[in-house]
C-alpha cells in the first residue's frame, strides 16, 4: 500500500494495535505488519515519531523497561486513547461504506 | 576493527536528529533496541549477523528519512501550539514589563532623593500653567511654595501611584490569566512553551523588545535634555535604564541558549 495512503491513518492503526495490550515499538510494528498481512509495510523508524506524538497528545503513555537486557520503551493505551480509537473506528466505518458504495458499488 | 553497520547508522542518525537532548536520546535508544531486535530475529532465521544488520537498517529506513520524520514530530508544532506558546511567552513578557514599570517608579523616587526631584519629575522650564491647575496642585501639595514646585511634587506622587498601582493591577490580572491557562494546559496536556519553541526564541524577542524600547526611551530622554520640552527628563532616563537592564538579562539568556557550554564547565 502506498505510504501516503497510510499516513493519515497510522495513528488509528497504532492505537488499535495497542488496544490488545502494552507493547514496545518493535512489537507494535511487527504486529501492525502481521495484522495487515504485510500490506502495511513502511520504514519502521518512521513509526516511532507517531508513537511519541500520540503520547504527547495523552492518547498513549509509556515507560522504560528492560527486557532481555535491552532497554525499551513500552507503550500502552490511555482512556482518552481508547475513546479516540472508538471515534476513529466509527469514522472509518462511515468512510469505508461511502468508498465501497462509490468504488465497488456495494 | 570496523564499526558495526548499526553503530555507524546510529552515529549518522544522531548527527541528523534535532530537538531536546531527552528527545534525541530517547529516539536513539529506541532505534537501537529496534534494530538489535530485528537483527536477533533475522539471526534466529539463520541470517549472517552482518547481513542481518544491513537488512534491519534497510527496513528501519535511512537515517535521513527517519531523522526528517522525527525532527518534524519532535518539533511537535501545530499552528495552534505555536500560537499558544507565543501567547504564553508574550503574557510572561508583559508581566516582566509591568514589573519593570513598577521598579522604574521606585528607582525614580530613589533617584529623585539622591539628585533632585526637579530633575526626575520637574516640569519644563518654560511651562505656563493655568491658574486653576496651580490652585489645585498647591492645595494637594501643601509643602509646595510655588506652582512649579507643586506641579513637580504632584507629578512625583502621580508617577509612583500610577506606575506601581498600574503594574500591580496588571500583574494580578496576568496572574489570574496565567493560573487559568495553566489549568487548561494541564487538562489538555499541552506541551511546555520550551518544548514547542526553540529555547532561544523568547530571549531573543525579549532582548529585541526591551532593548528597542530602552533605546527609544533613551533617545527621548536625550532629546528632552536638548529640547527641554517634556516633564521629568530624569524619569525618562530611569525608564530607559530599567528597560535596557531587562534587555541585557534577556540577552544573557539568549547567549546561554545558543553558545555551547565548554566541556567540563559548570552548568547553572
Amino acid at each position: 500500500m502506498r505510504s501516503d495512503r497510510m499516513k493519515g491513518n497510522l495513528d488509528a492503526l497504532l492505537l488499535a494495535v495497542l488496544q490488545s495490550g502494552a507493547a514496545h515499538g518493535y512489537e507494535v510494528i511487527a504486529e501492525l505488519r502481521r495484522r495487515s498481512g504485510g500490506e502495511f509495510d513502511m520504514p519502521e523508524g518512521t513509526v516511532y515519531p507517531s508513537l511519541h506524538k500520540l503520547e504527547n497528545e495523552g492518547l498513549l503513555e509509556s515507560e522504560w523497561d528492560v527486557v532481555d537486557g535491552r532497554r525499551r520503551r513500552t507503550y500502552r493505551l490511555t482512556a482518552p486513547g481508547a475513546a479516540a480509537l472508538a471515534r476513529e473506528r466509527a469514522e472509518w466505518a462511515r468512510f469505508s461504506v461511502g468508498m465501497n458504495a462509490v468504488l465497488v458499488g456495494l | 576493527m570496523a564499526p558495526e553497520p548499526i553503530d555507524t547508522y546510529l552515529d549518522d542518525l544522531l548527527a541528523r536528529l534535532r530537538g531536546s537532548a531527552a528527545g534525541v536520546r530517547r529516539t536513539l535508544v529506541e532505534a537501537e533496541a529496534h534494530l538489535r531486535d530485528a537483527v536477533d530475529e533475522q539471526v534466529g532465521r539463520g541470517v549472517d549477523v552482518h547481513e542481518a544488520q544491513l537488512l534491519a537498517i534497510e527496513r528501519f529506513g535511512s537515517a535521513a528519512q527517519v531523522a526528517a520524520v522525527a525532527n518534524r514530530s519532535s518539533a511537535g508544532r501545530t499552528a495552534g501550539q505555536v500560537v499558544g506558546a507565543l501567547s504564553w511567552a508574550a503574557g510572561r513578557m508583559v508581566a516582566v514589563g509591568l514589573a519593570a514599570v513598577g521598579l522604574a517608579a521606585v528607582v525614580a523616587r530613589v533617584l529623585a532623593n539622591l539628585t533632585s526631584t526637579s530633575f526626575v519629575f520637574g516640569s519644563p522650564a518654560d511651562a505656563v500653567f493655568p491658574a486653576d491647575r496651580c490652585a489645585h496642585w498647591l492645595a494637594v501639595q501643601p509643602t509646595a511654595t510655588t506652582c512649579a514646585q507643586a506641579a513637580m511634587l504632584e507629578n512625583s506622587s502621580d508617577t509612583l501611584l500610577l506606575y506601581v498601582g498600574g503594574a500591580l493591577l496588571g500583574l494580578v490580572v496576568i496572574g489570574i490569566a496565567f493560573a487559568i491557562c495553566a489549568v487548561v494546559r494541564r487538562v489538555r496536556r499541552a506541551p511546555r512553551t520550551g518544548v514547542v519553541l526553540p529555547p532561544a526564541v523568547v530571549p531573543a524577542i525579549g532582548a529585541t523588545v526591551f532593548g528597542g524600547v530602552g533605546v527609544a526611551l533613551l533617545g527621548a530622554a536625550l532629546s528632552d535634555v536638548v529640547v527641554a520640552g517634556a516633564w521629568g527628563r530624569g524619569l525618562w532616563f530611569v525608564d530607559a535604564g530599567v528597560s535596557l537592564v531587562v534587555a541585557v538579562v534577556y540577552l544573557v539568556r539568549f547567549a546561554r541558549s545558543v553558545i555551547d557550554v565548554a566541556p567540563g564547565a559548570a552548568v547553572a
